[in-house]
């Protein structure tokens, strides 16, 4: 009896402190939506990628909505792309946070740094804290 | 037999805990060791401000036809109790203000080594004076962008709540006017839970 506690107990320290980085991306040159983590892309649904232009540099808009009751934490992260299909400022952009309340829709909105930015993808995933 | 057996696991986890490493992480990573002022702060701002800035109608007409508007970082005011390197955060905003190509800076903080080096140039005797930059060929700052940084910080117990706010405004030296002025929010929670999850 002892023993299966224990083994229970350890399993349960064990996945508690481990924790999914995984998520959903979208891009905004072909609409491609790239589910890496099942479980959030049932409760939040991404449709499409929106390029607008904000005095000759891209602006980029994501609609997000949450398929849930309760607050989600995610963070979400954009990359730039040239017309070539290169990174233009992609490993510098950092992790945003915000809290999606349920069943809402956000925005998700940047402008590119560089006016070589042409296409873009956005990564969205659940916040680790 | 089983007493050995324990005694061995222990050991071993003992073994295999306590070794002290450090590791490099990703700097784009949303930091959360404190609820002080932390870098994934200093990065939201600086995008957001940035952000509103390039889109802003206001300065699409200052930097229209090609005009790039020479601006002066003033800084920003550290209003809250805590010490923030407010420089840093100037440096993230103008770094990616001059990037996008649309606006050009003049650097206060270093005046004093450029006047060393000008003085060098032009009174020492071992530089060519044909090839010393003359004095009086600076140019003026047109606009001044400067903030304020302020906080709200309350505590209950155990839980703590803060709220960051910062503001920053793009003012033409000329007539005084703001031609741009936005302000970005941060709320940070901590909650310390008995039991550890």
């Amino acid at each position: 009896m002892m023993k299966y506690f224990s083994v229970l107990m350890f399993a349960l320290l064990l996945s508690a402190c481990s924790s999914s980085t995984s998520g959903i991306s979208i891009e905004s040159s072909n609409q491609n939506v790239v589910i890496g983590n099942t479980s959030l892309a049932n409760q939040i649904e991404i449709e499409k990628a929106i390029i607008a232009n904000a005095n000759g540099l891209m602006k980029a808009g994501v609609p997000v909505t949450s398929k849930t009751d309760s607050d989600m934490k995610l963070q979400y992260r954009f990359y730039w792309y040239d017309a070539q299909g290169l990174e233009v400022y992609g490993s510098d952009s950092p992790w945003r946070q915000f809290v999606l309340h349920g069943r809402d829709s956000v925005t998700l909105q940047a402008v590119a740094r560089k006016p070589e930015a042409k296409q873009y993808r956005i990564y969205i995933r659940e916040a680790s804290y | 037999m089983k007493k050995s057996v324990i005694a061995l696991l222990g050991v071993a986890a003992l073994m295999g805990g306590c070794a002290q490493k450090v590791s490099y992480g990703d700097a784009q990573e949303a930091e959360t060791t404190t609820i002080e002022f932390g870098s994934t702060d200093l990065q939201k701002i600086a995008e957001e401000m940035t952000d509103s800035m390039l889109s802003s109608g206001s300065v699409a007409y200052i930097t229209g036809n090609g005009k790039r508007p020479i601006i002066v970082v003033d800084g920003i005011k550290n209003k809250t109790s805590e010490h923030i390197d407010t420089e840093s955060v100037t440096d993230s905003v103008s770094t990616r203000l001059l990037n996008s190509g649309k606006f050009r800076f003049v650097d206060m903080t270093r005046v004093e080594d450029v006047r060393k080096q000008l003085n060098f140039q032009n009174n020492d005797e071992l530089v060519n004076q044909s090839t010393a930059i003359q004095f009086g060929k600076m140019v003026g700052a047109e606009y001044m962008l400067y903030g304020n940084l302020a906080s709200i910080v309350k505590q209950a117990g155990s839980d703590k709540d803060v709220y960051y706010k910062m503001t920053m405004r793009l003012m033409d030296l000329e007539t005084g006017l703001v031609e741009w002025a936005d302000e970005s929010e941060i709320r940070k929670q901590e909650a310390k839970s008995l039991l550890g999850w």
